[in-house]
């Protein structure tokens, strides 16, 4: 059809030619907001919370393998090791909280 | 520039690197500018909303998820912040009775680019909607979907909307054809 192709023949408006020197100079900053654990510290403190938990199941199952499995639990929830859970847990909550809090203060600065 | 090319320059935008939207700006602004114009229909007014469109898209960068086109997704903050432009000033979008007042005139004989500009004021003197549906389709090689997207109408509108502007051009552009 004619009128498609006269259509497609016209060229695009043109805005001033330093439109975009304009907008660059308009743009607000964007704030970056590092974490307060770094990506690397975090993975070490992750290895080392597996590394204990490993270490924890390694030296409890020998002594406990003539039980059951449900008795096996009992006694690591009462064991001293036990302890540890919350430590671990606390740990992570931190580590999520810090990073959550970095993506919301990047998404709305 | 290829559309990994372009997620390259928004991931370097999100990191921090102002810098890299100086390419989006300058592959955008035309088309982004062709847009507002279509709707303000003023010059000055349209380089200041499309201005503010750059800058709200800069801002809103990381709510850019990539599952449309990065265009269509710029075009659609472009024809938003008009029509709220449009909303504060109260400018209602010409209507067909006004259009049709101003489709008295024929065109003489015209060279190419006089010819160009004159299609594109034709596209200007049609109602906002009927003229970005027509800019996007015809010079932007948009599909009826992606044009739904970016002004919010349904497809069948989209598709009743660019009949009703090819009507409207072929009796203003009969001259031409």
């Amino acid at each position: 059809m004619k009128l498609d192709k006269l259509l497609k023949t016209v060229e695009q408006d043109q805005p001033s030619a330093d439109f975009t020197r304009k907008v660059m100079n308009a743009l607000p900053q964007r704030k970056k907001t590092q974490p307060l654990i770094s990506k690397k510290t975090g993975w070490t403190i992750a290895a080392g919370i597996a590394a204990c938990i490993g270490l924890l199941l390694i030296t409890n199952t020998p002594s406990t393998t003539h039980q059951s499995w449900m008795s096996q639990i009992f006694a690591l929830l009462h064991s001293d090791y036990f302890l540890v859970i919350p430590i671990v847990l606390a740990v992570s909550l931190i580590l999520c909280l810090d990073y959550s809090l970095q993506i919301l203060r990047n998404r709305f600065s | 520039m290829t559309i990994n090319n372009e997620q390259i320059y928004i991931n370097r935008i999100r990191d921090g690197d102002s810098s890299a939207f100086s390419f989006i700006v300058d592959k955008y602004k035309n088309m982004a500018y062709t847009i507002a114009l279509k709707m303000i229909r003023d010059p000055a007014a349209a380089e200041d909303a499309t201005q503010e469109s750059f800058i709200k898209a800069y801002e809103a960068i990381d709510t850019y998820k990539g599952n449309a086109k990065f265009s269509t997704w710029l075009y659609t903050i472009v024809y938003r912040t008009c029509l709220s432009i449009l909303k504060q000033k109260k400018t209602l979008p010409l209507d067909d009775e006004e259009y049709n007042n101003r489709m008295d005139d024929q065109p003489p004989a015209l060279e190419a680019s006089e010819q160009s500009k004159y299609i594109s004021r034709a596209i200007s003197e049609l109602p906002a909607t009927e003229a970005i549906v027509i800019t996007l389709y015809y010079m932007n090689g948009n599909s009826v979907r992606e044009i739904s997207k970016i002004t919010g109408l349904s497809m069948p509108n989209v598709k009743i909307q660019l009949y009703r502007a090819r009507k409207k051009l072929e009796h203003k552009l009969a001259g031409l054809l």
